[in-house]
């Protein structure tokens, strides 16, 4: 019954998180289009395998019921429409009975089984001239892969994991990667993905090296019993290494451990420039990480980043209002006096919204995402979510920041809900904070080109760079084809990342960054040229930001900032950044 | 096709800009569950078991297409009665059509 290896290969894709990582494979296939190891099953097996199909679609069944009974209170009729079907879809006659039917005819596993038929209505549906009909393709996948995951939680093979192992994927979506069990997990080779994806993000912030663009067919063919070397630094994935390549890049892992320490050695000295200017650093986080007591140890100035949408998409029902109390309030007190700006739920765009927003788009990232979605479709989340964030607000120094506005209406829109939840609180007699800081993201060319009228009526701005590249350059940060164009130090980014610092001065407004271009060293000398307050990052960027930033001035850091906004290319950009910077630090071209 | 006495076609028409999209087809197959029957509808050559919301969508059966729905077993009568009246209905479509 077990795969069989593979014989010794390798493969070129791209780094999108440093380190290095060596172990064995485990394959996700979820929602991805890569296979699930296919077992052969003898005649006398293929009953008990149709029997285990029909016990994870009860499994299914009872969850999905259980997920509605749970928001039956919140659901309005769209989404019982959707529930209905969903429900419907699971037990399916065509669907389970072209799944029975390759488990007779194949001889394979349930999950084999079941990916073959996916593939297969897959097929069919895209065949299909009415755009609506070809996207209910979706739905199918979406119940296809909560079956599977029904399926995979008797499997032993998959789930008894007594080692950590490397995560081979075609996608992982958000949800998927945070369900993950990190501490299992040594890397990530995906197919699909860049730098700024959702997993590279994670890998980094968990310290784990992470390749993307390998070919699927390269990954369908891997197993259990593969082993991989994934190298975070080149992009080079080796599968089942001979010795001695693989003693050559432990050693290397060891090699890179050592820069790290290096790098952080000196963690307690402050973040300031040899004129003595600080650049205040902070942290990105997700809503489910609660230990924060890194915080104290490392000079950090806060929490500039809380990501909250993983606990909508993530989890099998909303979180209640009590709920998002404990785990906001958790953070808060971890934090102490320190400030904490929570992101309120960014949904839409890439973070699917599957049961959350029942509206189907062509264009996502242009659709109903983040505020939009919270004022337009789902403003009982919203409401829920404010509620919960002035209750815990009495807990710290609480901030709350709104994504993807473009629109002053907006931040009205938004304060006027607070006032209202803050009234109906205060008529319930529960404790909670009147008000909190309310930021607004800058991510759109937008809401730059406005940043003036929207520093009046809010009272910090937070740039997301990876989103102001996609949308000032007009390129999907996943599509690879695209990649090219993908630069946060382009002329048009630094201009209008320029015109927010400018508009935040007019309300006196300070102004952060908690892209992934606050943690690269050069442009976070770039972006403190530019006027910008603090940089939030991954913790595991800090150190050698804040290296950077001690060893250079203020007055450079201007210089270099007014140079290059009269650049007309990246590459110029890049040289200016490099002259003045990377020679000074010949360790940056190590990493 | 059977023994006959329980056997009833009639043809039915799309008349929801929409088409016979998901949630008309959940609304079909649930129907099918109060019933003891057993019913196909055959859009050019193309059969779709209407307890299967898979089948029925794949049919692509858009505003105005022409259908032939075949019933079958105890309750055919009625369930087809239901499904039939459904189509004629616009599928209860609180919108009307323009």
């Amino acid at each position: 019954m077990n795969p069989s290896e593979n014989p010794v290969s390798s493969f070129q894709g791209i780094a999108v998180s440093p380190g290095i990582g060596i172990g064995r494979v485990m394959k996700l296939a979820g929602s991805g289009s890569v296979a699930p190891d296919r077992i052969e099953i003898s005649e006398a097996e293929i009953p008990g395998e149709i029997q285990r199909l029909h016990a994870a679609v009860a499994a299914t069944e009872r969850q999905m019921i259980a997920l509605q009974e749970e928001l039956r209170d919140r659901l309005n009729d769209n989404d019982a429409k959707i529930f209905a079907f969903h429900l419907l879809l699971v037990k399916d006659n065509s669907f389970l009975g072209e799944i029975e039917r390759r488990i007779r005819a194949d001889r394979c596993n349930a999950e084999f089984a079941l990916y073959g038929a996916l593939n297969h209505f897959q097929e069919v549906f895209s065949a299909l001239k009415d755009e609506y009909l070809r996207e209910r393709a979706l739905d199918l996948r979406d119940v296809g892969a909560r079956l599977m995951d029904n399926l995979r939680a008797d499997s032993a093979v998959l789930m008894d994991l007594d080692d950590r192992r490397v995560v081979v994927a075609a996608t992982l979506t958000p949800s998927e990667t945070a369900r993950l069990d990190s501490a299992k997990v040594l890397g990530f080779v995906l197919e699909n993905g860049s730098v700024t994806s959702h997993t590279a993000i994670l890998a980094r912030s968990l310290n784990l090296p992470a390749v993307v663009g390998i070919p699927g067919a390269a990954l369908t063919n891997l197993c259990a019993a593969d082993r991989v070397i994934v190298d975070g630094f080149t992009g080079r994935v080796i599968v089942n290494p001979d010795s001695r390549t693989e003693e050559g890049y432990r050693l290397k892992a060891k090699a890179a451990d050592e820069i790290h320490s290096r790098m952080i050695a000196g963690a307690e000295l402050p973040p300031e420039t040899i004129d003595g200017f600080t650049v205040p650093l902070a942290v990105n986080l997700d809503s489910a990480s609660c230990d924060v007591s890194f915080l104290k140890r490392s000079g950090i100035a806060g929490i500039g980043l809380v990501r909250t949408e993983f606990m909508f998409i993530n989890s099998s029902r909303l979180p209640s209002e009590d709920e998002q109390v404990e785990i906001y309030k958790k953070l808060l007190i971890g934090a102490g006096d320190l400030p904490v700006v929570i992101r309120t739920m960014d949904i839409g765009g890439d973070k699917a919204a599957a049961g959350i927003s029942s509206i189907f788009e062509a264009n996502p990232f242009l659709g109903l995402r983040g505020i939009r979605l919270a004022l337009r479709e789902r403003r009982d989340l919203f409401r829920t979510q404010l509620r919960a964030l002035l209750r815990s607000g009495v807990f710290g120094s609480l901030r709350v920041m709104i994504p993807m506005v473009t629109s002053v209406s907006e931040v009205w829109e938004t304060r006027e809900i607070i006032n209202q939840v803050s009234e109906e609180l205060e008529s319930e007699g529960v404790e909670h904070l009147r008000d909190f800081p309310l930021g607004v993201m800058i991510e759109t060319p937008g809401a730059a080109m406005i940043a003036g009228d929207l520093s009046r009526i809010c009272d910090f701005f937070s740039i997301g760079t990876n989103d102001l590249v996609q949308y000032t350059r007009a390129i999907d940060r996943g599509n690879e084809h695209v990649s090219y164009l993908y630069h946060p130090d382009h002329p048009s980014v630094l201009k209008l990342i320029k015109a927010a610092v400018e508009g935040a001065r007019v309300g006196g407004i300070p102004v952060t960054v908690c892209g992934q271009m606050a943690a690269d060293p050069a442009q976070a000398v770039l972006l403190a040229g530019l006027g910008v307050n603090e940089l939030s990052m991954v913790e595991s960027a800090i150190p050698l930001v804040r290296r950077t930033i001690r060893s250079v001035s203020m007055y450079d850091a201007v210089r270099v900032a007014e140079e290059a906004l009269k650049c007309a290319r990246t590459a110029d950009v890049e040289a200016l950044l490099g002259t003045i910077l990377r020679e000074r630090f010949p360790e940056l071209g190590e990493l | 096709m059977s023994d006959g006495a329980n056997v009833f076609r009639t043809r039915v028409r799309v008349l929801t800009r929409e088409g016979l999209h998901a949630r008309p087809a959940s609304q079909i197959a649930d129907m099918l569950s109060h019933h003891d029957a057993r019913l196909t509808l055959i859009k050019d050559g193309e059969e779709a078991d209407c307890s299967s919301v898979l089948d029925l969508l794949v049919l692509s059966a858009g505003f105005d297409s022409e259908l032939e729905l075949l019933a079958e077993g105890p309750d055919a009568r009625a369930a087809m009665d239901e499904v039939s009246g459904f189509f004629a209905r616009k599928f209860e479509t609180e919108e009307p059509v323009r």
